[in-house]
């Protein structure tokens, strides 16, 4: 136990792709003690490593595979890596999280994280065979789909069981919203496939064969049965339907995007996810490393001319791709599922700017001219399939949808920023804004842009009575506590889909556990406020302040047309007051720059030092 | 002394419905857990099998009634329980030569790095942690007569389509 703690194996892999050196550095102990690890480890490195202003697709950007201490343990779903960059798409500080075996596998091998920067003359990929690591030529995979790297990487290496990450043509092409993806897992958010891209580096391939020994076996497996036992009853819909099952909760409050976000409730949802749906399609169950549930599901699906067998569609790319575009049916939204992991894109993303587009060539911003002949229209599946392809290929209209919602409605002018629908460049996910206030905030000050997974207050809020759910007041601290919240799990590292039953208390007892040190929720809370603080300074760093943290016109200046919020607009004025309560909750000065006393009480000195040059400067 | 007949004549073994599934390794995981206190697959009596998209199935020792690794052992370090037919490992006389690795059709047996010698299956002394474990009910224990009686019944219903 080199690190001094249990549950790390101790150790960080350095790869330099210009100079082409590997090297193995101690993890730190202030990292693990102040940051537990994953995102939070991640976090620290990229504010020491990445200077102010740097170009992301410079070579001294980093990209960082981060685990944490409950990765490779039998703790409920412990099975997620995060990537850590500073991304293109958003200029700012970006993490992603992606499920599978490559983080357990990468602890195996010995490495608590990857650290890559530099960029390699041509083509190469990583293969981390326990210590032993090397760089492969892989010009021959370069402009080769997801799906088939992996294959290729794992056949040339002559094992079936290796795990790989990689990123598609569209990473390779630098599209601003690509994706790094493990079988068919993505780190899909934040654009972190262009950063691998930007390196020249295809594809990571691990196997791993050591040990991860935890402090306390017994009790981590305590804990871990209660879990269990919890889980079954708060997740039998996950397991059952996989994520899908929380498309006709947020339709019904009015939080399932629809036609770019002009409405929050589709009148064919019951077609996307309803029971009799997913009774039909679902053949079988898969579920990540040491997870209880097994949200994911294998689907055959025949409608139309579409006859596919995938794993998918997931809720938030059945809302994205889905209704979103208009986009009724299944059939469809799974193809274009498969075109963009295959392609390597964020679904998400891809959704939203798609439907941008639809928008567009509705009103006439755009016309059969821009668009190379086509006609962009909402509810068409097949040119929504065939802008997927242009956008991974930087084909036509689709290299200007590659850079991103917020700038092809810089470039399309005309009025369409209103319904350009990002937060700091990073596309609105799948939970509509307008009905949900904290979901709205959380957006607006998320470290990464809109961004759910950093703090979604949605379940929270749809127990509250209408009368508190649409009121600003008491949302600021709300959204404040969950990403804080959020910020510990995506550290430990656990998959949010256990939340339900795997509450702060049980992340301190799984943490005490497996590392040995001693910790109280209380604690653990303040570690994920020095995350968000941290990640609000590197952004801070890079010029981010109050006029940033805010929503598109649409939905600040449009009432929502149907569902509980009907009528009702989430104005200007409500923005202003949840702000200014959630830079007081925070601690933060009014332009949203975090206090010196604030990050001195964090026991983030330097950070503070840094900043107030900035800030004075 | 034993009151189940069954016992007496076949084996009993863990066995893994490919259709319950997922490939979460939990199994493996609760493996080590108990038998090493640490966790680590490679160190598991009990093997997840993930191949493309909806292949996972886990394998592990099915204590053959003639069983070939013990057969073909050099150094005669495997020994077969008259009992239960749990295969032990004479972790002295096992040199790690990987013989019976490769004579066992299921890949069954697993070659432990530290103790530098093969490990195979006890069923915990009756705990059967791995079947307890598995979220999805995929696991169970049972003896090829079992299975054998399912296969019929499965094949009968299927020459028998739509009668109930």
């Amino acid at each position: 136990m080199p690190h001094g703690y249990y549950g790390y194996v101790g150790k960080i892999l350095r790869v330099d792709l210009t100079e082409k050196t590997i090297s193995i550095e101690p993890l730190r102990r202030d990292l693990t003690t102040n940051y537990i690890g994953g995102r939070g480890l991640g976090t620290r490195i990229l504010w020491e490593e990445v200077e102010p202003s740097l170009n992301p697709l410079s070579s001294n950007n980093r990209l960082m595979f981060v685990t944490g201490p409950l990765t490779g343990t039998r703790a409920p779903a412990a099975t997620k890596f995060g990537v850590v960059t500073k991304s293109f798409l958003t200029g700012i500080y970006a993490v992603s999280l992606c499920s599978g075996d490559f983080g357990p596998n990468l602890k195996f091998a010995g490495f608590d994280g990857v650290t890559i920067q530099g960029r390699a003359e041509r083509p190469v990929y990583l293969w981390i065979d326990d210590m032993n690591v090397q760089f492969k030529d892989a010009r021959h995979l370069w402009s080769l789909s997801t799906d088939l790297t992996q294959r290729y990487v794992k056949k040339e290496l002559k094992d079936e069981t290796i795990s790989v990450a990689c990123i598609g043509p569209a990473g390779e092409k630098l599209v601003r919203f690509s994706s790094i993806v493990h079988e068919r897992r993505t780190a899909g958010r934040c654009g972190t496939g262009a950063i691998m891209g930007s390196k020249n580096l295809k594809a990571i391939a691990v196997h791993g064969t050591g040990d991860v020994k935890v402090k306390d076996v017994e009790k981590l497996r305590d804990v871990t049965e209660r879990i269990y036992k919890d889980a079954k009853e708060a997740m039998e819909g996950l397991s059952k339907y996989g994520t899908a099952e929380i498309l006709e909760l947020t339709n019904y409050y009015g939080a399932l995007p629809t036609r770019n976000f002009q409405s929050g409730v589709f009148e064919n949802a019951e077609k996307l996810s309803g029971p009799s749906v997913r009774e039909k399609i679902v053949k079988k169950d898969i579920a990540c490393w040491s997870c209880p549930v097994g949200c994911s599901k294998i689907v055959s699906i025949k409608e139309g001319t579409y006859d596919i067998i995938t794993e998918g569609p997931e809720y938030e790319t059945l809302a994205m791709l889905g209704s979103n575009c208009g986009v009724d049916s299944i059939g469809a939204i799974a193809l274009a599922n498969k075109y963009c992991d295959d392609l390597g894109l964020d679904t998400l993303s891809t959704g939203n700017v798609i439907a941008f587009a639809m928008e567009c060539f509705e009103r006439k911003l755009i016309t059969k001219e821009d668009t190379g002949g086509l006609e962009i229209k909402f509810g068409d599946h097949q040119v929504m399939i065939e802008l997927i392809k242009r956008i991974a290929n930087r084909e036509g209209i689709g290299d200007l949808l590659a850079e991103g919602v917020k700038r092809a409605s810089e470039k399309v002018g005309k009025g369409s920023e209103k319904f350009a629908m990002h937060v700091k460049g990073l596309e609105i996910p799948a939970y509509a804004p307008g009905s949900l206030y904290g979901v709205a905030l959380n957006y607006a000050t998320s470290p990464c842009g809109a961004h759910v997974n950093r703090g979604s207050t949605f379940l929270t809020e749809i127990n509250m009575p209408p009368k508190i759910r649409f009121d600003p007041r008491g949302k600021g601290r709300l959204v404040k506590n969950e990403q804080d919240r959020r910020a510990v799990y995506d550290s430990a590292i656990l998959c949010l889909i256990t939340r339900r039953a795997t509450h702060l208390p049980q992340v301190t007892e799984m943490l005490e556990a497996v590392t040995g040190m001693r910790t109280s929720p209380g604690e653990l809370m303040k570690v994920g406020e020095r995350i968000n603080n941290l990640e609000r300074a590197f952004n801070v760093r890079e010029g981010i302040t109050r006029k940033d943290d805010t929503l598109p016109r649409r939905c600040l200046e449009e009432p929502m047309p149907d569902g509980p919020a009907k009528g009702k607009t989430l104005s200007e004025t409500k923005l202003r007051v949840m702000l200014d309560e959630y830079y007081r909750a925070r601690g933060w000065n009014e332009e949203g720059i975090p206090r010196k006393d604030k990050l001195q009480e964090l026991g983030l000195n330097d950070v503070a030092e840094q900043l107030e040059l900035i800030v004075n400067a | 002394m034993s009151h189940n007949f069954e016992m007496m004549i076949l084996h009993k073994f863990i066995t893994c419905d490919v259709e319950k599934c997922t490939g979460c390794r939990i199994c493996e995981l609760a493996c080590s857990e108990v038998k090493e206190k640490l966790y680590n697959p490679r160190k598991s009596r009990i093997r997840v099998v993930t191949l493309g998209l909806a292949i996972n199935t886990a394998l592990v020792c099915r204590f053959c009634e003639k069983p070939t690794c013990v057969r073909c052992c050099p150094r005669d370090a495997l020994r077969q329980s008259e009992e239960n037919g749990v295969v032990f490992v004479d972790e002295m006389r096992c040199d790690g030569c990987g013989w019976c690795l490769e004579a066992c059709e299921f890949g069954a047996l697993t070659f432990h790095v530290d103790k530098k010698a093969v490990i195979a299956c006890d069923l915990c002394e009756g705990a059967l942690e791995c079947i307890k474990a598995c979220p999805f009910n995929a696991l169970e224990l049972v003896t090829s007569n079992i299975l054998a009686q399912r296969a019929r019944c499965a094949v009968t219903r299927s020459l028998f389509k739509g009668r109930s």
